[in-house]
């Protein structure tokens, strides 16, 4: 058959690319039946050089392409109606996506925004004072020392007398001082940090008052509050006009009326008292003298200067006194008095911040570890839900390419599918941050509690928080959007429809990322399980001593301990009493020797009355315990313990042994258990008791039952008053010695758990997506396998396989990360008495990652492989 | 009707639209105005004036009739609208009251 005459393809491709769509058709038909007439009359040369003289004819600004948007019209409100309602129909369909999406980026929202209301409340530092304040500075003195010259935001208490006398341009200086006293109210008595200051300093400050008013301040004889003192002495009822005598540093008894109590300060408040008082009584002609250049006590002076004078002025002023000083003063040399603005002190006033003022006498903003931490840990766990929700977009997208296809076919243009697609990233990320600030309500009660802090959820809407809440989402949205709307927009319809597109396949890089996920999510699982375990074992471990019985009262004379021990001894509930100079866990290191030219050995000494060793709970395997008044016994008697026994290398009995310590000989009369006197941190050292008499007595122990014990304990400070009503009381309990150890410890199990959960959340969702995408694209496979009769479990087999790869090395990478983390650092380092890391842990570590992977597969691959196949081959 | 300006092509094309009536596209009209007028007309100008007539609102057009010759490809054929038939109407008035108006000396000489 001949071939039918074409006409030149160039001319038709030229012919094409520039004209207009709609066009085309009838001009190029009608070039076309031309070119074919010609053919018939002039031959096939000269028709195609017609042909070429059309189309470059046709060349002409009427035919050219319009641009698209010219040839209709969009009506972008219904379309956006349209897109709103598609996304919500297909979020509801396919519900698991949506929660996972939600929950993840919600949790991830919830995190950050403790970890930025922690930062925030670091800057916010003083807030409170600031608008009162902005003609308020401090006195600081720059210090030449071996370091050089240092700037120290204290002054000489001269200096502010000074100022206020000489200098103009200084409309109030406001002196703030404080040192140790004690306070007795209300039948109460303790020991209190009492605050000094020129009572203007609460005016100019903006302290709100709770209870009074501020006339009070002008009355010499009053004293300022703030709510926790108050509760502390005077309990529920307005302590309003009551009285409370304060007895000093140099001893002095004053009686103060209460005028007015301060509404509970933050603490992130550079200036933080307990109780206030006039300077005026802080005082003291020869030790703190008020105007004396001599005097040692250098305190804060706090100026606020009158309009129209500049900082700058009055520290030219002040270098006059720069000489003054060090004349009085050559063990301090001072080389500049400078001024610095209230609303700087906060942000100088830690070692990690730049530009730190030395030797402040004010309330420190703790910049550091934990916000770092809080940060980084928010940030990663963000960037986890991110790439989640980014897989799953792509996971769930894959399923619409149906969908996609038939819109194309219609007429939707390709920017419209993809205004579509972020429409619809852009809904969950809306609810994502409504779940997300929801979350942060619990969590930021739970940072509260675990970290002792007051973070206050209310900022969140006050600041530039919020911009970030919603910039930071709504960025991820588009981001996370943006891939599967760009790439799978791009798709033909025909190719779509027929079936012919490749599923977007799961690259390198999406695979490195769910591995690293996994691997970090092990780690986080075996601490958690590691320190867990730890936990429990350290608050069951055995201390040698009966740590979580013992109540301890400070004493300062024999007089004070026999007295309370009469009172007390009535008491059923409390077990034995006895009497030290250092109570467990205070002992101090002696040279022991057997013989006097031996090389010495150092253990550990407490001196302790008779009775301590059964009141703590040490048992004594041999010999006897001391008794109370024997001269022999307090010159020479010593206990020793069985590590001592066994570092001299004693093989035989140590009764009746000598031994020397410190040069002085002594001889064993018992021999004592092990106990843990160095808590966690230290195996059980050698140690000795020797015997002191009750004049030496510092504390008083009680023994009680575990479940009384904070009963009793109240009983013991209701009793103190009664009994010694002119002391400060101070007691507690025995296990606040290795409280901080303990505490510590629960906080980091805590931590890591809520990690290891958070993190496997994360990664099982991420896992979900990836599986899904794979069971997708082999559907007919698993469809054609099933009819020719294989197995739903073969099925699970088949499409597990590929996975179990990433799960196991992501195992083996994760456990030698906490292996290495936990055994070199924890252990090593940190505690001494730990768990063994047993297989247990990582058995059980691989069974979690095993599981909850298995699981999620096996819920995918159960819905595919149970299909009806010919429902599966069907839709083809 | 004022504003209706049919230059004398588009005029020429309009005719021939309603000469071949519902067979009228692109070529065909070529072909009837080389014919009829005896004057050589690209394909390129007759689809230019039909275009402008669409937009003037004369002519209405359809997509059909694909054929072996144009390699499947359709064609747009056009009729006349009835703005068009009144712009021919009043064109034609136009011409024959100015017809009328030449004295008779014009033709026959003194």
């Amino acid at each position: 058959m001949k071939k039918k005459p074409v006409p030149p393809r160039l001319a038709d491709r030229f012919l094409e690319w520039h004209c207009n769509p709609e066009l085309l058709d009838e001009v190029q038909g009608d070039l076309y039946e031309l070119f074919q007439r010609r053919i018939k009359k002039y031959g096939i040369r000269r028709s195609r050089w017609f042909y070429w003289l059309n189309v470059l004819m046709f060349f002409q600004p009427f035919t050219t392409r319009r641009k698209e948007s010219q040839y209709y019209t969009t009506n972008d409100m219904d379309m956006f109606k349209n897109y709103i309602r598609t996304a919500i129909r297909n979020l509801s369909r396919h519900k698991t996506y949506v929660l996972i999406n939600l929950l993840g980026m919600g949790f991830a929202l919830a995190c950050c925004i403790v970890a930025f209301l922690n930062l925030d409340y670091k800057l916010r530092f003083d807030e409170h004072h600031l608008d009162k304040t902005t003609s308020v500075y401090r006195v600081n003195t720059v210090r030449d020392t071996e370091n050089g010259k240092e700037p120290w935001g204290t002054s000489p208490v001269a200096l502010g007398s000074v100022i206020s006398q000489d200098l103009t341009g200084v409309n109030r200086i406001m002196r703030l001082h404080h040192s140790n006293g004690i306070v007795k109210a209300n039948d109460k008595t303790f020991g209190e940090t009492i605050h000094y200051a020129d009572m203007d300093l609460l005016k100019i400050f903006n302290f709100p008052l709770l209870y009074g008013n501020s006339t009070a301040f002008d009355d010499p004889k009053t004293v300022v509050l703030t709510p926790a003192t108050a509760l502390k002495y005077f309990g529920d009822e307005n302590p309003i006009g009551k009285e409370l005598v304060i007895i000093d540093q140099f001893k002095r008894e004053n009686t103060f009326i209460v005028g007015a109590v301060m509404q509970k300060i933050p603490e992130n408040t550079s200036i933080l008292f307990n109780l206030m008082i006039s300077i005026s009584h802080a005082f003291e002609p020869t030790h703190f003298p008020e105007h004396d250049w001599k005097a040692e006590a250098q305190i804060t002076t706090f100026v606020e200067l009158t309009e129209g004078h500049a900082p700058a002025d009055i520290n030219k002023m002040l270098d006059q006194y720069v000489a003054v000083h060090n004349v009085f003063r050559e063990d301090f040399k001072v080389s500049d008095f400078y001024l610095q603005p209230f609303k700087e002190l906060a942000f100088t006033s830690d070692i990690d911040l730049p530009g730190e003022v030395k030797g402040r006498a004010l309330n420190r903003n703790a910049v550091g570890f934990l916000v770092g931490i809080t940060t980084f840990l928010s940030l990663l766990i963000l960037l986890t839900a991110c790439f989640n929700f980014t897989n799953t977009s792509i996971a769930f997208s894959s399923n619409r390419l149906k969908e996609i296809g038939i819109r194309k076919v219609i007429g939707g243009a390709r920017h419209q599918l993809i205004k579509q697609f972020m429409v619809e990233n852009l809904v969950l990320c809306i609810l994502s941050i409504g779940i997300g600030l929801l979350g942060a309500q619990y969590l930021t009660e739970a940072y509260n509690g675990l970290f002792d802090q007051s973070l206050d959820m209310r900022y969140v809407f006050k600041s530039r928080v919020l911009i970030f809440l919603i910039a930071l989402p709504v960025v991820t949205a588009l981001f996370a959007g943006s891939y599967p709307a760009f790439y799978i927009s791009k798709h033909q319809p025909v190719a779509i429809l027929k079936g012919r597109t490749k599923f977007a396949t799961m690259g390198k890089f999406s695979k490195v990322l769910l591995t690293a996920q996994f691997s970090f999510s092990c780690f986080a699982i075996i601490a958690g399980i590691i320190l867990t375990q730890n936990a429990a074992y350290q608050e069951h471990l055995d201390f040698g001593y009966d740590l979580r019985k013992i109540a301890v009262t400070a004493v300062n004379n024999s007089k004070e301990f026999t007295g309370f021990q009469n009172a007390i001894e009535q008491n059923a509930n409390i077990g034995s009493i006895a009497g030290s100079s250092q109570i467990v866990g205070q002992s101090y290191e002696v040279p022991v020797k057997t013989n006097p030219d031996d090389p010495e050995m150092k253990v550990r000494r407490l001196e302790v009355g008779s009775n301590y060793l059964q009141t703590v709970g040490i048992g004594l395997l041999a010999g006897r315990d001391f008794i109370e008044s024997s001269a022999s016994d307090l010159e020479q008697a010593v206990i020793v313990n069985q590590k001592l026994i066994e570092d001299l290398q004693w093989k035989e009995d140590p009764l009746n042994k000598q031994i020397f310590i410190n040069g002085k000989p002594y001889h064993i009369i018992g021999l004592a258990e092990n106990h843990k006197e160095l808590g966690l941190l230290g195996e059980e050292p050698a140690c000795l008791f020797t015997l002191v008499p009750p004049s030496e007595f510092k504390y008083l122990s009680v023994n009680v039952p575990v479940d009384q014990l904070a009963e009793v304990n109240n009983g013991l400070m209701q009793t103190w008053f009664q009994v010694n009503p002119d002391v400060p009381y101070e007691g507690f309990l025995q296990e606040m010695l290795i409280f901080k150890q303990l505490y510590m410890n629960i906080v980091l199990r805590n931590l890591c758990f809520f990690l290891a959960v958070a993190t496997l959340i994360m990664s099982a969702a991420g896992f979900f997506s990836i599986v899904s995408l794979s069971v997708l694209k082999r559907t007919k496979e698993i469809g054609i396998r099933k009819v020719f009769g294989g197995s739903v479990k073969q099925m699970m087999h088949l499409i597990s396989r590929d996975f179990i790869k990433f799960i196991l090395i992501a195992f083996v990478v994760g456990s030698l990360l906490g292996y290495l983390v936990i055994e070199e650092v924890l252990f090593n380092k940190m505690y001494v008495y730990h768990i063994p890391l047993g297989v247990g842990a990582f058995g059980l570590t691989l069974f979690i990652m095993l599981l909850v992977p298995g699981l999620t597969v096996g819920l995918r691959v159960y819905k595919a492989a149970t299909a009806n196949p010919s429902e599966i081959l069907r839709y083809e | 009707m004022k504003g209706t300006y049919l230059g004398e092509f588009e005029e020429l094309v309009l005719l021939t639209v309603g000469i071949l009536y519902d067979d009228a596209y692109g070529l065909a009209i070529t072909d009837e105005i080389e014919s009829r007028a005896g004057r050589t007309v690209t394909v390129s100008s007759v689809h230019k004036a039909l275009m402008r007539l669409e937009q003037k609102g004369f002519l209405h057009s359809r997509m059909g009739g694909a054929t072996e010759e144009r390699g499947g490809r359709k064609k747009r054929l056009f009729i006349i609208t009835n703005t068009g038939k009144q712009a021919l109407r009043e064109a034609r008035e136009v011409r024959n009251e100015m017809w009328q108006a030449i004295p008779k000396v014009v033709w026959e000489g003194i």
